[in-house]
């Protein structure tokens, strides 16, 4: 059992974190935060889009649907029985892994681990032909709805397939795949090797006692045996290999700029610096974008921690009429400052920090936080201590090897009022 | 967090690549992982918790501005949110500008010029609803001082920088190009109301982009006051240092001089709206429907009317709204989902309308082909509330549900700081009223309030989407008009 628990400030009231690997390999993660009385627990899985086999795309978003609403024991009525202890509940599919979400009042939270149990141990075997039939209409019609927001259900989709070769696990399958063709064979063989104790981690935070609460877990999720199947190993392909730069046309209000960079493998060890360069980099572009110049309505800077390849990505939602190729030479005008000198680092550790200990303020974010990846930031108090320590030459440095090379994609979204609602794209030649 | 790691539920997939080599689903038997693990089926019980109320020390300036503390000792934050119940989105828009053009350069009480005007890089966060304007900043415990003087300058000492008003024209999330958008819970008020509103876009931008700077200052002078204002502070910080603070910086801030008769943004803004005050609303015959043809997916919302919030069925209503909709288990994502078999989501919000009232908002998704069988449906389940009494667990549930999400947003700095703002703008509930409130509720309560509020005969629905040939079916259940874009 590894603790942490050294308080920010000198008055801070000790709240207990453990984290603990049980014996089938379920990850445990509980954090005490005992101000009000309620708790937020999150499961994730680390089966998501990646995991779609090429011609059943939205599989592992479909196995989220029914494992959400079903459960061996008690059925359909699952969702009640928490409804009815006051429990929010709610799941999601992303490229790397599967994740439900559960908040409520501390009281309920024996019921929720329970219920969390029979999803783990039990679901599988809760499904019928009819049930997946429901979903898969279920599903169309929030990918439908998702659609709507002009170009935003296909923006990732143009990314993506400029980002990653075909045979990439985050690359576009053709559309619909699952919600036409998805059989109960289907979503068995995906949450028999996804939905295993070995491939999911358990975080909860809130209003209980750590140690107390490690061995009620221990004793619900420890006995869930793993199956004898694995999920097919990824195939282990880069991003393409040369610079990509798209533009979209379509009916957007304002006209984007996004720019996206790998991160080598071996910067992944530095996140107290990237994290600084993050809120260096932010604070550059808005006061140069937006705040001098009446380029850019908002900046934002991202990293995005994929399993299967990190990526630091720069969005700028522009003014009308602005072209977003000026903008992105503005922009790289900036790294190349940057490369230099990190003239904001006071300002920008500071920012880091303050976003770090509002993420540790509330419960569900936090909960969020360490589900993703709890290696940075578990125990708070040295993450910022770490965060405290970055200097302007960390930054600078950070910046030499990230941005030495042009971004592997550049997008621009420009504004064409004729255009279909889903954008047209356009590749540029490099 | 990364937009597509963010609730990817927004799952799509491209149209490109062809199929890959074809998977094996072979499946292991026996289907459940858990070999020898016994089939507990003992449900655990679970138990209902009051939010904690927060202890707050507070002081009130001779002008009235109000000065409200929570210390948090430890939390490493300081969360400061200024309030403002004059800045409303009401029949103007400008207080919406003037909020946002705040932004754009200020002087300090030396004199000098703050801008970008921010603390360690974080500009604050400036909200006008239509309950009021909020103005948020989360800092570190040393940076309170700085923090504090920044919110000062920026309510007192306004620069309104021409050059800095220009991306602040165009930044402001709530700009004109979105200002439809901006009124649109207003405008399905005004609908289900049958009161008569209208947006002109050209004339409001037109009007905002001739706004100088005197016009400006005078708009500040009329919308921010002290006697209307207050200040939240949450955080590391000892409550006799925050007003200490707080007097520091805001006694002198004493009543402008009244509006001049002749003022220079007088109808600056103003959107069309009736001279006279509202109409009451009109008790209608029948039901109403708004065809949106704006979007290609439709989506549909249902508009009841409300009670206010100081009535005796505001909280019993509240609860209402949460069977109704809002959970997987409420009466209508039954009905969607597993009666009418898609429905991912079915939302219900209660939301004040200033100068028109309180409305129950319910909003879901449904395909055009199965509209009008949805409708039909969401509305037998509203009628059959009416009549049926609510379960008693089902009533449990909806307070536990309440007071745990009560809870969750007390338990972060500037999650209370919001709740107390809400308060304060008359736009929630006291916290140990609304508990009290809690307990007291019974089912019949909620038939009551249910037979009261609940008319789908009279209900005003809204539908975006492409529904053309959904038309004549959608005539039959009510007065269709469509919306001119």
């Amino acid at each position: 059992v590894w603790c942490a628990g050294e308080p920010a400030s000198a008055a801070r009231r000790v709240d207990k974190t453990l984290s603990r690997r049980l014996d089938n390999g379920l990850e445990v993660i509980l954090s005490e935060a005992r101000e009000q009385p309620v708790f937020s627990l999150d499961v994730r899985y680390r089966v998501g889009a990646r995991n779609d086999p090429r011609d059943l795309d939205e599989l592992a978003h479909l196995v989220e649907h029914l494992s959400f609403q079903y459960s061996r024991h008690i059925g359909r009525e699952g969702s009640e029985v928490s409804d009815l202890a006051g429990v929010m509940t709610n799941g999601s599919t992303g490229d790397d892994d599967t994740v439900f979400l559960n908040s409520g009042p501390a009281g309920a939270l024996s019921r929720v681990l329970w219920l969390e149990r029979q999803r783990m141990a039990f679901a599988l075997k809760s499904f019928s032909e009819a049930d997946v039939t429901t979903e898969r209409r279920t599903l169309d019609n929030e990918r439908s709805s998702m659609r709507v927001d002009r170009l935003g259900g296909m923006f990732w989709q143009f990314v993506d397939a400029a980002l990653y070769p075909a045979d990439h696990p985050y690359a576009p399958r053709p559309e619909r795949g699952c919600i036409l063709h998805c059989e109960l064979r289907h979503v068995q063989w995906l949450m028999q090797r996804g939905y295993r104790p070995d491939n999911a981690r358990l975080v909860v935070v809130g209003d209980f006692d750590a140690d107390a609460l490690l061995k009620d877990v221990t004793r619900l999720f420890g006995s869930i045996e793993n199956p004898g199947v694995r999920l097919p190993p990824l195939a282990d392909a880069p991003l393409h290999s040369a610079p990509q730069r798209i533009t979209i046309a379509a009916p957007v209000v304002r006209p984007r700029l996004h720019l996206f960079w790998d991160v080598p493998p071996p910067l992944h060890g530095k996140l107290a610096a990237l994290y600084v360069l993050d809120a260096e980099l932010e604070q550059l572009l808005k006061v140069a974008l937006v705040d001098s110049s009446a380029l850019a309505n908002e900046v934002d800077v991202e990293l995005n921690q994929l399993e299967l390849g990190w990526l630091w990505s720069v969005w700028v939602d522009l003014l009308p009429g602005i072209d977003p190729k000026f903008v992105e030479e503005r922009v790289l005008a900036q790294l190349a400052g940057l490369r230099q000198h990190a003239p904001n680092i006071d300002a920008a550790r500071q920012r880091a920090i303050t976003q770090l200990l509002e993420v540790w303020d509330t419960p569900g974010a936090r909960a969020r936080f360490l589900s993703r990846d709890p290696s940075f930031g578990i125990d708070h108090s040295r993450t910022i201590a770490e965060l405290r320590a970055v200097s302007a030459e960390d930054v600078s440095g950070l910046a030499r090897q990230l941005f030495r090379e042009k971004p592997a994609l550049s997008v621009h979204v420009r504004r064409a009022v004729d255009a279909p609602a889903r954008g047209e794209l356009y590749r540029e030649p490099e | 967090m990364s937009p597509r790691l963010a609730w990817a539920s927004v799952l799509v997939a491209g149209a490109l690549g062809g199929c890959g080599t074809s998977t094996p689903f072979y499946v292991e038997q026996p289907l459940s992982p858990t070999k020898s693990l016994s089939d507990d089926a003992e449900l655990p019980a679970a138990r209902s918790e009051r939010a904690r109320p927060p202890q707050i020390v507070e002081s009130r300036l001779a002008s009235g501005m109000l000065g409200r503390v929570v210390e948090r000792p430890g939390s490493g934050l300081v969360s400061l949110l200024y309030v403002s119940s004059r800045a409303r989105l009401g029949v103007e828009y400008l207080p919406v500008f003037v909020g946002d053009a705040l932004l754009a350069g200020a002087y300090r009480e030396d004199g000098s010029v703050l801008y970008p005007v921010a603390v360690s890089g974080q500009s604050p966060a400036v909200h006008t609803g239509l309950s009021g304007t909020t103005i948020g900043l989360t800092c570190a415990p040393e940076q309170f001082d700085e923090a504090l003087s920044l919110l000062s300058a920026l309510l007192r000492r306004p620069a309104f920088n021409p050059t800095w008003l220009a991306p602040v024209r165009s930044r402001t999330p709530r700009d004109l190009l979105g200002i439809r958008r901006l009124y649109w819970d207003w405008y399905l008020a005004s609908e289900h109301g049958d009161q008569d509103f209208g947006i002109d876009e050209e004339s409001v931008a037109e009007s905002l982009a001739g706004l100088a700077q005197p016009a400006l200052e005078q708009a500040r002078l009329d919308l921010f006051r002290p006697e209307d204002s207050a200040l939240i502070v949450v955080g590391d910080v000892t409550s006799s240092r925050a007003l200490n603070a707080f007097q520091a910086k805001f006694a002198s801030w004493v009543d402008s001089p009244p509006k001049p008769s002749s003022d220079a943004h007088a109808g600056a803004s103003r959107l069309e709206a009736p001279e006279s005050a509202p109409p009451a609303k009109a008790q209608r015959a029948g039901r109403k429907i708004i065809v949106d043809i704006d979007q290609d997916y439709p989506r549909l919302t249902l508009i009841q009317d409300a009670p206010p919030l100081d009535s005796e069925d505001a909280v019993a209503f509240e609860l209402l709204s949460d069977i109704v909709a809002n959970t997987r288990s409420s009466s209508l994502m039954k009905t969607l989902r597993y009666k009418q078999t898609h429905a991912y989501y079915v939302g219900a919000r209660v939301v004040s309308v200033p100068e028109r009232g309180r409305y129950l908002f319910v909003e879901t998704a449904v395909p055009a082909q199965t509209l009008v069988s949805d409708v039909s449906a969401m509305l037998s389940t509203l009628s059959e509330l009416r009549t049926r009494p609510v379960a008693a667990d089902a009533l449990a549930g909806a307070k536990a549900r309440y007071s745990a999400l009560l809870a969750n947003q007390l338990s972060s700095g500037m999650g209370l700081a919001h709740y107390l703002a809400r308060v304060q703008l008359h736009d929630a509930r006291a916290i140990e009223d609304i508990q009290a409130r809690f307990a007291t509720t019974t089912p019949e309560d909620l038939r009551r309030v249910a037979a009261r509020y609940l008319d789908p005969a009279r209900a005003t629905l809204v539908v975006s989407g492409d529904v053309s040939a959904s038309m004549t079916a959608l005539k039959a259940l009510g007065e269709v008009t469509v919306m001119t874009p």
